[in-house]
């Protein structure tokens, strides 16, 4: 199934850059994420999938701007990640299921299988929705119909709230971990 | 838990570089499809984040087994509990890592876990160990991930279990290994003397201090005065099992070699003496030297096992070292059963010396061309044939002094046993 959706996907990516000299690139990408899919390799599904939807981007790169063309953006973005996130679970529950000797069905599994299509589609329809707001501001500040100096400001504004979110995933939340985690040391000790 | 050790995927990464890099390059090329792939992956990131933090993490592993010691390709349970005693968890990969021949045959020892509060799962796997031994059981591996794997966490418990594999052993049943001397103690070998036992040995007149139950009633009657009945005395003796395991004696590959056909054979002998109450002892020959005093009884069999199981091939140890051991430690008018393939010379001296001494000797040999015909696939016929005459020089030459098998270790030791014991008795 997975399989046969990272195919569709990546046909698709090449017809819609059909025009375009690199039109057979989202095929390689599509082709090392299934080699990746069938050899429970995540490393490869990673730069398959990567390569599927750079490859897409840089062609589509010089596309106008539209509030339809923002998203389609989107949605393409949102279905790359999706087949990315999608695969790598597959290959877990791949490799957990060769673990598995009898063919009766391991229930954490399907726990697990159930839990997290839930989180992802979920996952999905949150980021888009919040990207979707994100982007119509951004873009409002770029080239919305403001006055320059006001542009300005926005552009600002816009650099200063996408940086402090870089900040606060790279730098704050590690710290965070690092005084979490050495309280944790001393109590998992104690467990033993 | 124990080596606790905390990392970010490369993912994480990943997507953090592709944010700045798109936000970046959307800035300076004033591209807006790169800013909106910047702000899509900062969203992505945000949303990530919020699954990931696992801020108590405690966990509590234990690990318990059906059975402490198991024969070689027996199957048991083991049964891992893993309670939460921090905040809810999802998901919880755990892998109880195995030894490369243990096979697991039923349920898996990986899976992914979603714990709440204080909730506490079980996880129950077969094992089938093939290789005898001390099979330790873990580390146990575990891993957290949230849902969008962009965060992972590992911890390892280093709590090991240790499974004894005890060897393989065959049934004994129409032949009985019996020493020649026996002992005061009660045991199952009838002697010529009157004493404890079951069997009938004679009438005697009626003794005042003799108990009624061995009045014999019709003789009474017959006799008109009482009589009781003697009873051959059934005795025990002591066995005392050597093996050779010195490295240049160990023939064949990791499946099948002469010291597992050794083992085998001394397992399955020690068995069935014991099962005769006589007392066994064993001396090994192997990585070190290892001995065990004559003892009876179910418990001193497991101690036995054990010792056979952790047997090595190997150190500097020969057979003529033993001979100090076996005068100044263990019993004189033993049985000595010794197993070996006989490679050396040197070694049918002291086995006739032994003899010599006050000591009743059978050989079990297990044939290393036999083993060597299985695994070798262009051997010569001719060296072949050598072998198989130095071997049989040696043989002939202890035939002289004690029972010797020549034991083909694919077939069972019993037939061959049988075989050798009635010969040996109609000589």
């Amino acid at each position: 199934m997975i399989g046969a959706l990272i195919l569709l996907t990546s046909i698709w990516a090449s017809l819609l850059n059909t025009g375009t000299i690199g039109w057979w690139l989202p095929l390689i990408g599509g082709a090392i994420s299934l080699i990746g899919l069938y050899a429970k390799s995540i490393s490869q599904v990673d730069i398959g999938c990567f390569s599927l939807a750079a490859t897409f981007f840089l062609l589509i790169w010089d596309m106008p701007f539209s509030y339809a063309n923002l998203i389609f953006l989107l949605v393409m973005f949102f279905l790359f990640f999706g087949l990315w996130i999608f695969t790598r679970r597959r290959v877990l529950i791949k490799s957990l299921e060769s673990d598995l000797v009898r063919t009766d069905k391991n229930r954490y599994l399907v726990e697990y299988k159930g839990g997290t299509n839930l989180h992802y589609i979920k996952t999905l329809i949150l980021g888009f929705t919040v990207s979707l707001a994100g982007g119509l501001i951004a873009l409002n500040s770029f080239i919305g119909p403001f006055h320059p100096d006001l542009m300005i400001f926005l552009r600002l504004g816009f650099g200063l709230i996408i940086l402090s979110g870089i900040y606060l995933i790279v730098i704050f939340l590690p710290k965070s971990f690092a005084n979490k985690d050495n309280n944790n040391r001393k109590d998992i000790g104690e467990n033993d | 838990m124990e080596g606790i050790e905390k990392m970010r995927s490369r993912t994480n990464f990943v997507l953090v570089l592709l944010t700045i890099s798109t936000f970046i390059g959307g800035a300076i090329l004033e591209n807006w499809i790169f800013l909106v792939l910047a702000i899509a992956n900062l969203s992505i990131l945000s949303i990530g984040n919020s699954g990931a933090i696992s801020s108590d993490v405690k966990l509590k592993v234990e690990r318990k087994t059906e059975k402490m010691s198991i024969y070689e390709g027996d199957e048991t349970w083991v049964e891992l509990s893993i309670k939460n005693q921090g905040d809810r968890l999802r998901y919880l990969e755990v892998m109880d890592l195995l030894p490369s021949d243990t096979k697991v045959v039923a349920g898996s020892n990986h899976h992914i876990l979603k714990f709440e509060k204080g909730e506490q799962k079980t996880l129950r796997y077969k094992i089938s160990c093939q290789r005898r031994g001390k099979t330790k059981i873990g580390p146990i591996k575990l891993r957290y991930r949230d849902p969008l794997n962009l965060y992972i966490e590992e911890w390892t418990s280093e709590k090991l279990l240790t499974i004894f594999v005890l060897p393989d052993i065959q049934d004994m049943d129409s032949v009985n290994v019996r020493p020649f001397y026996t002992r005061n103690w009660i045991g199952n070998i009838r002697s010529q003397n009157i004493g404890v036992g079951t069997e009938f040995f004679s009438l005697r007149e009626y003794n005042i201090e003799d108990d009624i139950k061995k009045i014999n009633w019709k003789a009474t009657a017959r006799y008109l005065e009482p009589m009781t009945n003697e009873f051959m005395g059934e005795r025990s003796g002591d066995v005392i099992i050597i093996i050779d395991g010195h490295a240049p004696s160990n023939i064949g590959n990791e499946e099948f070699n002469t010291i597992d056909a050794s083992i085998q054979a001394a397992g399955t002998l020690a068995s069935s003496i014991l099962s005769d109450r006589n007392r066994v002892g064993l001396i090994v020959l192997g990585d070190y030297l290892d001995w065990l005093y004559p003892d009876s009884g179910r418990d001193h069999f497991y101690k036995i096992m054990e010792r056979l199981s952790a047997v090595e091939s190997g150190g500097v140890w020969e057979l003529q070292d033993t001979k100090w051991l076996l005068k100044r430690f263990f019993p004189n008018k033993s049985m000595i059963i010794f197993i070996s393939p006989l490679l050396s010379e040197k070694i049918s001296d002291t086995i006739v010396d032994i003899c010599m001494k006050e000591y009743n000797v059978m050989i079990i040999s297990p044939n290393p061309v036999e083993i060597e015909r299985d695994i070798i696939d262009d051997r010569s016929p001719l060296a072949e044939r050598l072998s198989l005459l130095k071997r049989e020089m040696i043989l002939d030459k202890l035939r002289n002094y004690s029972i010797v098998l020549d034991w083909d270790p694919k077939e069972p030791i019993e037939a061959g046993l049988e075989e050798v014991i009635r010969y040996w008795k109609r000589r």
